[in-house]
């Protein structure tokens, strides 16, 4: 072949030997876990066949050599000769390993570099082994066959070595041909004969174990026998042959050669692989069925990029299409080909439509692909850490944007090896604790809305939170009074601080240095969400949430100046109105009170620099809360546009890489948004850390207290703004039966049951009427949801700690209700003391029954 | 190339009145004044990008680089995309004023008198029926970021 032909068939080549090699993966998996399914062996033989074919066309020979003995040793399998066992699958993937190292070699030109010489040998050597019958005792194997009774022995005479040997001169092939007969059997020398007859047809049978005297006792033949036969006919032909003879129980070929002949004259015992000759006929003609695939065409990732391009070219065209049009009507109202261009126009918009989806969809690759390189890669894992592992995955056939399949493969693999390395115990370990010896790790992928959420469990051990603080802090990543601080939580995500392990030992597989950082910095990159949850000592599951695709995002757009930015959705968790006044500056930087949680602000027209003679004087300033992991950061913006789906495009590297923005995209009017990079944003304000955020909170607690000021009968009542979840209007109310004291009932608020509170008859007031100004507050307590209806809401209010004094005896509610007494200007409030004022025992005497029903 | 070694074609424009030039071979197209989306925190004289076709590009002010006066933009503005580095690259200018055959041995060097700024950014002078011409090096425009301050420097 010459060069040039070379060139235009090496692609094909080496996208055939990745296909080969993947169905070699696949399929030794699973000749692992049954080592007699013929169906797996007949493709594992059929994938080798195929890359010793093509890899000889190729002209590259030593690739060629090893396949064809992988294939040799397979033919082996395939033909019983050989037992399936860990050893000799460990070799085969070492060839397959190779294989693909050869591959590597044959793009970057060094092949003749690779040697597979001792992988050969090795391999070599299984074959003379089964042939020799060097004793391949597999652990699995040698349990399958001990149940059997044991096979007769062969050892041939000198005068039956000489007729052998003579034979084998003349050409022809010599087998040794085990036969059990099925134990139940009656006439067993009758069959032996019947047997016996049939195979004299296709040549000559020169021995048998045992003798023919000793088969004749019924009583003393155990129905195991073996025939030497000198034949032309093939194997499968003799297998044939003898399927006529009904009651056979198992059936074994050895084939004799002038090799191996002296250790059958020596005394053989054959090792035998049984197989059930029923399930071996119906194997039989289901494996030449050839394997179904559905047709693909393989396609640059460019062509791709291209084709997506011209139809945002079109879509762009179309919308001005549409705007001539219409542009048009008004000037020749009435002429016919004005509606044939409207029809024109209308059915092109849709086309078009439908070609930007399938296209968008083309990138979309299931999961699958990922996937399969897995079990093959935990098997390796486990068998080195010594993990007896169960490996399930679910969900191959989720989709996902190719980009995101190739970026996601080195978390999942980390995650993977912590799983088997840390989490599974060994099988020692997890019988003393009661668990069963096999460990499972469960990778799954899901669909969620927007986002692909891809989990990997374990039913190991589990995380000791109070060993990786330990870590932490003798690392010096963390104080011990700050470590007091933390949740259960905050502390399992101290395990993505570099260098922080819960490792005893460093191990082979994870201990190389290479931290769950590294994890979690893969999966910031893709603006992803971690997520960890852990039992101990039953296991930990870690979530990881990425956007369906880094293409195209759903994305939240807004305004600055007269700039519009595109927001990644993922990452807004809500968008709120804040009042100038909740504003605060602390350390120099501005934070906001949200929820009770004080979020760093952070204004992006002046992060953007972004100038505009507009000056907007709002009250309230928009603020899109973002997170990324665990952080959350404020954005102030202009204006919120609403969603909209939007296609990633690379600003090119003439810009290099301009801080802040993730990329753009091309709008529907043709102009151009920029895509912000929340995840600069978000580090940037996080970095600086949980203690200014600690600080903040600790001022703003100190000086002053924030207030939800709220109406009852016309005097004015305060509860501090952390309890506070909630304030809406109020919807319809489900009554309870024999609800307690002052329970209106229940009413769902998103998703959520909680009953309702009428403060009136709680302060034991005249009742009110529900007005347009009535308001559920909904507040939290004891981690329990519980709505206070109230005439009006007034505002959320700030005070000085020392503005408030003690409560005066007598007033419209009982004085154990009152906190205290804040006044400023004309206005008393008067602060509740919220667990009194709710008595939460009571609340939870409300039967569940009732909330369900 | 169908041009003998001895000329080639130059797209000629304008900037503030004076007179520039780019071999053709280096210019793909030409077109009207586009929305330009500007980006934070990027190097000054980089307007923003546009949106040709599909494809996002970089646009350069011209003027701003050669930190001239900024005028506003007029029905002759023109951007002129360029091939550089793999990349496409718009370069705005005030007018576009003819393509024209330029002998090679009409092509001076940058005479001394020319301050740093502008004896980088030229790969030289042709003298025209239509008066002196500068070639414009396109590499040096485009990627040496120098400032007003930095003259003289290397």
């Amino acid at each position: 072949m010459s060069d040039m032909d070379m060139a235009a068939y090496m692609g094909v080549f080496l996208d055939e030997v990745d296909e080969q090699l993947q169905i070699l993966d696949e399929e030794i998996l699973n000749l692992e876990q049954d080592g007699e399914n013929v169906e797996t062996i007949q493709r594992i033989f059929r994938a080798a066949h195929t890359l010793k074919g093509s890899s000889a066309a190729m002209g590259f020979d030593n690739m060629k050599e090893l396949t064809h003995k992988v294939e040799n040793v397979f033919d082996l399998i395939r033909n019983r000769q050989l037992a399936v066992n860990t050893e000799i699958i460990n070799v085969i993937f070492e060839a397959i390993d190779y294989l693909k190292v050869m591959k590597e070699a044959i793009i970057n030109g060094t092949l003749a570099e690779t040697n597979p010489q001792p992988l050969i040998d090795r391999l070599e050597k299984i074959r003379s082994g089964a042939d020799a019958s060097e004793p391949v005792n597999a652990p699995s194997s040698s349990q399958k066959q001990s149940d059997q009774p044991e096979a007769p022995v062969i050892q041939f005479d000198v005068y039956q070595r000489e007729v052998i040997t003579k034979v084998l001169q003349d050409g022809y092939q010599v087998m040794a041909i085990y036969i059990r007969l099925v134990d139940t059997c009656i006439m067993k020398y009758v069959r032996a004969v019947l047997i016996f007859n049939n195979l004299k047809e296709t040549g000559e049978v020169i021995a048998s174990f045992p003798s023919a005297e000793e088969m004749e006792n019924e009583d003393t033949f155990s129905g195991e026998f073996i025939y030497v036969l000198a034949t032309k006919q093939t194997k499968q032909e003799i297998i044939q042959i003898i399927n006529h003879i009904s009651e056979i129980k198992t059936v074994d070929l050895t084939v004799i050669t002038s090799e191996n002949l002296e250790h059958f004259c020596e005394g053989k015992k054959i090792q035998v692989v049984q197989v059930p000759l029923k399930q071996e006929a119906a194997a039989q003609p289901k494996a030449e069925q050839k394997v179904k695939v559905n047709p693909t065409v393989r396609v640059d990732v460019e062509r791709l990029e291209y084709l997506m391009n011209l139809v945002g070219e079109l879509v762009i065209d179309q919308t001005r299409l549409v705007d001539v049009q219409q542009r048009l009507n008004n000037r020749f109202d009435g002429i016919d080909d004005m509606v044939v261009l409207g029809e024109v126009s209308n059915h092109l918009g849709r086309v078009i439509g439908e070609l930007q989806e399938g296209i968008m969809k083309t990138r979309m690759l299931p999961i699958e692909q990922l996937f399969n390189r897995f079990p093959r890669m935990v098997r390796d894992l486990g068998q080195k850490a010594g993990k007896d592992l169960d490996f399930i995955m679910e969900g191959k056939e989720t989709e996902l944007d190719r980009t995101l399949i190739e970026e996601i493969g080195d978390p999942i693999i980390h995650l993977l090896r912590n799983a088997i390395d840390h989490g599974v115990e060994t099988p020692e370990e997890r019988e003393q604790v009661g668990k069963p010896r096999k460990g499972r790790v469960v990778l799954k992928a899901a669909h969620e809305e927007n986002h692909i959420v891809i989990t990997i469990e374990d039913d190991g051990r589990g995380i000791d939170v109070e060993k990786v603080t330990a870590s932490a802090i003798r690392k010096g990543l963390l104080t011990e009074e700050a470590a007091a601080k933390m949740t259960d939580k905050e502390k399992t995500f101290l395990i993505f601080g570099s260098g922080v392990s819960t490792a005893q030992k460093v191990s082979d597989i994870s201990g190389r240095g290479v931290g769950m950082d590294i994890v979690r910095s893969n999966i910031e990159k893709l603006n992803g969400i971690i997520d960890i949850d852990t039992t101990v000592g039953s296991g930990t599951v870690f979530s990881i949430k990425l956007p369906l695709t880094l293409a195209i995002i759903r994305s939240l757009l807004v305004k600055l100046a007269d700039q519009t930015f595109a927001l990644p959705l993922v990452n807004v968790l809500e968008i709120v109105r804040l009042p100038l006044n909740e504003v605060k500056t602390i350390k120099n930087r501005e934070v906001g009170v949200i929820r009770g949680r004080i979020l760093p602000l952070v204004r992006l027209r002046d992060r953007l620099q972004i100038h505009s003679s507009v000056e907007e004087n709002k009250k309230r300033l928009i603020v899109v809360v973002v997170g990324i992991a665990d952080k959350r950061v404020g954005l102030i913006v202009d204006q919120t546009l609403g969603d909209q789906e939007v296609v990633i495009k690379s600003l090119g590297k003439y810009i290099h890489v301009p801080s802040y923005i993730a990329g753009a995209t091309i709008m529907g009017d043709g102009n151009v948004a920029l895509i912000l990079d929340v995840g600069s944003i978000v580090r940037e304000e996080g970095s600086k850390g949980v203690a200014v955020q600690e600080d903040a909170e600790q001022q703003v607690k100190s000086c002053e207290r924030q207030l939800v000021t709220f109406e009852l009968a016309g005097e004015e009542y305060g509860l501090d703004v952390q309890c506070v979840k909630d304030i809406i209007t109020v919807p319809e109310i489900t009554a309870v039966m024999s609800p307690p004291f002052s329970v209106l009932g229940i009413i769902n608020l998103r998703g959520q049951l909680i009953p309702v509170i009428d403060m009136r008859e709680r302060f034991g007031m005249s009742q009110g009427e529900v007005t347009k100004k009535s308001r559920i507050v909904v507040v939290e307590l004891q981690e329990r949801l519980v709505g206070m209806l109230v005439d009006r809401v007034t505002e959320v209010l700030k005070i000085e700690e020392d503005s408030i004094e003690p409560a005066p005896e007598s007033g419209n509610i009982q004085s154990k209700f009152i906190e205290g007494i804040s006044r400023f200007d004309e206005r008393l409030v008067i602060l509740l003391h919220l667990d009194l004022v709710l008595n939460i025992e009571e609340l939870n005497d409300i039967d569940v029954l009732h909330y369900t029903s | 190339m169908e041009e003998t070694n001895e000329s080639g074609q130059y797209v000629v424009f304008s900037i503030a009145e004076q007179v520039y030039a780019l071999h053709i071979d280096q210019v793909i197209e030409i077109i009207r004044m586009q929305t330009i989306t500007e980006i934070p925190e990027i190097n000054f004289h980089i307007a923003g990008v546009i949106n040709l076709r599909g494809k996002i590009l970089p646009v350069v002010h011209l003027r701003k680089r050669f930190a001239m006066p900024i005028a506003p933009f007029t029905k002759k503005t023109r951007i002129v995309i360029v091939h550089f580095e793999g990349e496409q690259v718009g370069l705005i200018v005030d007018e576009v004023r003819m393509v024209t055959l330029v002998r090679d041995e009409n092509i001076d060097p940058a005479p001394d008198m020319f301050n740093y700024v502008e004896q980088e950014c030229f790969e030289g002078f042709a003298s025209t029926e239509n008066g002196l011409v500068g070639i414009l090096n396109l590499k040096r425009i485009l990627l040496e970021h120098i400032s007003e301050g930095e003259e003289g420097k290397e």
